[in-house]
């Protein structure tokens, strides 16, 4: 078995705290994605899994054995990097059996894994290859393969398709997640593409500024954010955001933000007490709608600032402010291709209750409880 | 093409075109080493060929008569025989030294910046100036490596460069003075390694001697290959360092061949056989120079573009 626990991990470099009291618990099997901006701590995450680094305090453990002080070797991890980190001089072939030869496999036992492996990831043609030779696609699968053959308890991926085009990176994706479950291994997968996160993951789990904010499956993450920087992060493009405050009572309270006012029911929110504090509303481009009143949604009106079609769908910024369209205030709709909308216009859009999101002024999830 | 349209055509291009322009820049080029290297070499093949009586201002042609005299003179023998022992010790140690410093320099401490400087010194200093510190070191009456040995019953007044040692000696003066230069280009290298490289051999179970051997040896080859090339040639033709230490003695146990040609050259101005075991030298050292690149270069010919195969090109 090959659950990882992580316990109050903590990692210092001199002053700077990298990571900052994280604990983590990844079931045997599981898909575990780590994901967050640059430099929030996940691969320093990741490298203590692997023991490239050491935590400065807390505990890791591995199927149940603490591997804090346990070399990488001993830990029975293999390791994806981000810069592939292939042996140049070494053929596809000599690159895979590499940890096998280090691990003093007959070598009869060993070519016959390689082979099998190389087969899997359909590089059996590739063997005698340098890997310059290859395409980055290919590498990648080499990569891979060099991992697989140990047959190890815990894969690890350090934004292994953040090299790729896009397109590639589309086909990867599939692949890994396809190996995973070929596998059953336990993944734990490190990215800043929440696209990556979303598709390939059993759960997520969200990094900020060294802390986990939130972990649990794509569609929870999704749901229901724990905070806005969450929120903002999920989803593409991410949700919307309208800083205000709350106005009026009994029956008739509103959201009021600059150049919007959001009318609401009396019980969206339990009580009043929230009258006049600093909140965020968030709604996500794809929740709002176009077109005039209807039943359980708030009505707004805003200025078509630009359109982004993207042939499946068209992107509207809409502008609330009056002049004042900075581009960070923009509120983003997602519609269907084919409406016609001239910049500049002024456009009815629906905000279906169910929908709205509202943070406190820390960030935090307030609505939906 | 008269030169007025010629002055229009550079107008027009707004200069040389690139060809032109690496045309002009390799003949110059070519040019000044046509005057320092091929004409003197020119030369020298001409004396090499010639009897010269200094005395009687008469030159004879003999043909290859000089070079045979120089293969068959015991001394000059004698003298390629020190200078091939001398070549292999200096270029062991002086490789051995440079690999060493310049993995110790790669490492991550406080301090590594100005100690890569200062490990730069000893290549700085001139070789005579070295060969004198050598001499002070190895000193049989007021050396410092005796008094420092004298507690250990080394007996007073021992004797270093003796006929047995001597060779060694001179090449570990050599070794300090150009292990430098190779750790110059080793640590040049070494630095050029991802180390993405050594955590992806480390999560493969590889010590550190496979490290250093699946890793950082492939990956500096060809900067050993030219540490090598440059150190032989070097210890070679070396003449300064040994003129200053030993001049060839005691006797002539460390009479190799650049001071034995010098001594027919200046003391019996036997222009013609100095140039014909001059010769001898170059060919010798270009023999050894090829044959790293045989050994060493080898691997070269594998890297070659596979021809793709149809897996690939539906890929």
């Amino acid at each position: 078995m090959a659950e990882v626990t992580l316990q109050n991990i903590v990692k210092k470099f001199g002053e700077t705290l990298a990571v900052d009291d994280v604990s983590l618990g990844i079931a045997d099997g599981e898909f575990l994605v780590l994901l967050g901006p640059s430099g929030c701590g996940k691969t320093t995450t990741l490298n203590m899994v692997a023991g490239l680094e050491r935590p400065t305090s807390g505990q890791i453990s591995i199927g149940g054995n603490r591997i804090e002080n346990v070399p990488p070797d001993k830990r029975d991890i293999a390791m994806v990097f981000q810069s592939i980190a292939l042996y140049p001089h070494m053929t596809v072939y000599q690159n895979i059996a590499f940890p096998l030869r280090m691990a003093r496999v007959q070598k009869a036992e060993a070519e016959q894994r390689v082979r099998e492996v190389a087969q899997l990831l359909r590089i059996d043609e590739l063997l005698d290859r340098k890997p310059y030779q290859l395409s980055g696609g290919q590498r990648q699968r080499v990569a891979l393969g060099r991992c697989v053959v140990r047959q190890p308890a815990v894969f690890l991926f350090d934004e292994p398709l953040s090299s790729l085009d896009a397109k590639l990176r589309v086909d990867m994706r599939v692949e890994v997640k396809k190996l995973h479950e070929r596998l059953s291994a336990t993944f734990v997968y490190v990215t800043h593409d929440q696209v990556e996160a979303m598709t390939m993951a059993d759960r997520v789990a969200l990094m900020d500024g060294g802390k986990l904010i939130q972990v649990g499956e794509p569609s929870e993450i999704y749901r229901r954010p724990a905070n806005r920087m969450v929120a903002g992060f999920i989803g593409s493009p991410g949700m919307n955001f309208l800083r205000g405050r709350f106005s009026g009572s009994q029956g008739a309270i509103a959201f009021e933000a600059p150049g919007v006012r959001v009318p609401l029911p009396a019980n969206l929110l339990a009580g009043n007490s929230l009258n006049g504090a600093d909140m965020t509303l968030g709604i996500r481009p794809e929740s709002v709608k176009v077109g005039t009143a209807a039943q359980s949604s708030a009505s707004v009106e805003g200025s078509v600032f630009a359109t982004e079609p993207v042939g499946s769908d068209l992107f509207l910024d809409i502008s609330f402010e009056e002049g004042a369209a900075g581009l960070t205030s923009l509120f983003k709709v997602r519609t269907v291709p084919d409406l016609k909308v001239r910049v500049g216009e002024t456009i009815s859009l629906q905000l279906p209750y169910e929908s709205i999101y509202f943070f406190n002024a820390s960030g935090w999830r307030i609505h939906p409880a | 093409m008269t030169s007025a349209e010629l002055q229009r055509r550079w107008q027009k291009r707004g200069g040389l075109t690139d060809p032109q322009f690496a045309l002009t820049i390799v003949i110059a080029v070519l040019l000044f080493n046509l005057i320092i290297i091929i004409i003197p070499l020119g030369y020298s093949f001409y004396l090499s060929l010639h009897d010269t009586n200094v005395i009687l201002k008469k030159t004879e042609y003999v043909g290859f008569d000089l070079w045979a005299e120089a293969f068959a003179e015991e001394e000059t023998q004698d003298a390629a025989i020190k200078s091939l022992i001398f070549s292999g010790i200096s270029v062991v140690l002086t490789f051995a030294l440079s690999l060493a410093m310049a993995l110790v320099l790669n490492l991550n401490f406080p301090g590594r910046g100005v100690l890569r400087a200062l490990i730069l010194l000893p290549w700085a200093v001139s070789e005579v100036v070295t060969a004198t510190m050598w001499t002070m070191l190895l000193d049989a009456n007021f050396g410092v490596l005796n008094g420092i040995l004298a507690p250990w019953a080394v007996p007073d007044g021992q004797v270093w460069l003796n006929p047995n040692w001597v060779l060694f000696w001179l090449s570990l003066a050599f070794a300090w003075h150009l292990a430098p230069l190779g750790t110059f280009f080793l640590l040049a290298a070494l630095q050029t390694i991802p180390q993405d490289l050594y955590n992806a051999a480390r999560i493969d179970r590889a010590g550190v001697f496979s490290r250093f051997w699946h890793v950082t040896l492939p990956h500096i080859r060809y900067a050993i290959l030219i540490v090598l090339v440059v150190v032989t040639v070097e210890a070679f033709r070396q003449f300064d360092l040994v003129f200053a230490m030993t001049s060839g003695g005691p006797g002539t146990t460390s009479q190799i061949l650049p001071l034995l040609i010098f001594r027919y050259n200046f003391q019996f101005s036997q222009y013609g056989l100095a140039s014909a075991a001059s010769y001898v030298l170059i060919i010798v050292a270009t023999i050894l120079a090829m044959a790293y690149f045989v050994l060493l270069g080898r691997q070269r010919k594998q890297v070659r573009v596979a021809k793709p195969t149809a897996a690939v090109k539906a890929a």
